[in-house]
């Protein structure tokens, strides 16, 4: 394979491990309790 | 075999620029309004379907309904000011914007499960540094007392506001919020750790405000059977989930009213129990305090959870529990203590600078259960408000054309 090829497809590998990355922070800050409201 | 395909310091490289990317939009999307006609935090938006709204939203909604020469009115409190029973084109904050008319902007920030003054408070306090004219109205009723002012929930919005500077927090406000991560309860505590901490990261990186935004207005990656499973919003784009409010006749609320007598037995013995140890007449026939350990800390709660530089901006709104309910399943002598706890709670919050209007019209009708109102009830309680916000906007001097500075 060429070394730009091979560039290119580490850098957008990279890219989407890091918006992976940033939505994982999103998920692991929401609350783990259900939210559980009661009306009656 | 990637071993060979990827060049590690791309890779690395790569991740970085896009984490990077990643916090510039996110800081870029808390910095406009990205809820189109925004009504209020419906259960696709607030914590039911695992939608967590930031401070900068709430600020950027502020800024692009409100503009700055118009009287904000910020709208917090629970499901009762929420709006829960009645549907979006008769929300009671309209009938309540109609009746205030063009000077004000009434801004619905009101959330389900969160006890008043509920995290509106926060975008109040935060606004109150960009506008000149700010007041923030909530509900309470009698047996919130109790409750005041732990947030399962929305905790996280305090903690935004004072890692993002947006509001100015005293320390005694900030010590009781360190010591709920020191509660007995663990899981309480856990959660207030989580919390704190991942609203710090938050600040840093903003990733609620980009993956709120993406939910939004694209696709939503969280399923709840609350709103995603149940009602087939799989992916949906939370902008084009409505939520709806079916009416129903006065009869068929009756009708599940009588089904629930064991439930609102239970509620109103223990409510009652509470009431009669709070409140006693003298001899005059005047009601005076009993507990002084009880309105103590209710005193602390009200000191706690409503800013010093908020409380001359702030109406506190008295609903009371629904008559068909009280009268029902309590002795005139407990109604009478209901009544007296009502007194001297408004008196309380007046004595720290708060005002504070009694919407003691309502009447079993205008109910959906205990505490929530139809659009009947929302439009009484709007008026009321209304009302007692023009006195207040009065008092502060935003009706001769000038906003008091804020202390």
């Amino acid at each position: 394979m060429k070394p730009f090829v091979k560039t290119a497809f580490s850098l957008l590998l990279g890219l989407l491990l890091g918006v992976f990355l940033h939505y994982l922070l999103y998920r692991i800050s929401l609350p783990l309790e259900p939210f559980i409201y009661a009306s009656f | 075999m990637i071993k060979g395909l990827v060049k590690p310091r791309w890779l690395f490289a790569g991740a970085a620029v896009g984490f990077l990317l990643c916090c510039i939009l996110g800081r870029a999307a808390s910095r406009h309004d990205f809820y189109k006609n925004f009504v209020r935090f419906n259960p696709f938006l607030n914590a039911a379907g695992d939608y967590y709204p930031t401070i900068d939203q709430m600020r950027q909604i502020a800024f692009a309904q409100c503009p700055r020469d118009k009287i904000l009115v910020i709208v917090g409190g629970d499901s009762i000011f929420h709006g829960c029973g009645q549907p979006d084109d008769k929300l009671w904050t309209k009938t309540l914007q109609r009746d205030l008319g063009d000077r004000y902007r009434v801004i619905n920030f009101a959330f389900p499960g969160s006890p008043p003054p509920g995290p509106g408070i926060m975008a109040a306090q935060s606004l109150l540094q960009s506008y000149p004219k700010v007041i923030f109205c909530c509900n309470i009723m009698a047996t919130d007392l109790q409750q005041l002012p732990e947030d399962r929930w929305y905790r996280y919005l305090f903690w935004d506001a004072y890692y993002k500077g947006r509001a100015a927090i005293s320390p005694a406000r900030l010590a009781a919020a360190y010591a709920t991560m020191h509660d007995r309860d663990r899981d309480k505590a856990d959660a207030s750790v989580k919390a704190r901490a991942s609203t710090q990261f938050d600040s840093w990186f903003y990733f609620r405000d980009l993956w709120d935004f993406v939910g939004y207005r694209w696709c939503f990656t969280i399923w709840n059977g609350e709103t995603s499973l149940r009602k087939l919003n799989l992916f949906r784009p939370r902008k084009d989930c409505i939520y709806g409010y079916v009416p129903v006749s006065f009869e068929e609320r009756e009708k599940e009213w009588e089904a629930k007598t064991p439930v609102y037995q239970d509620f109103m013995r223990k409510q009652g129990e509470h009431f009669r140890a709070l409140v006693t007449k003298d001899s005059a026939g005047n009601w005076v305090e009993n507990n002084a350990d009880g309105w103590g800390s209710f005193d602390r709660a009200i000191e706690l959870s409503i800013p010093e530089e908020l409380r001359q901006h702030t109406l506190v709104a008295h609903l009371p529990i629904n008559p068909w309910v009280t009268q029902r399943f309590v002795d005139k002598y407990t109604q009478d203590c209901l009544l007296g706890v009502e007194e001297l709670a408004i008196k309380h919050f007046e004595a720290v600078g708060c005002s504070a209007v009694r919407c003691d019209d309502l009447i079993p009708s205008d109910y959906m259960d205990n505490g929530h109102l139809v659009s009947q009830g929302g439009d009484r309680v709007a008026g009321e408000v209304a009302a007692a916000t023009q006195s207040l906007a009065a008092r502060l001097g935003y009706l001769n054309g000038e906003g008091k500075s804020t202390p």
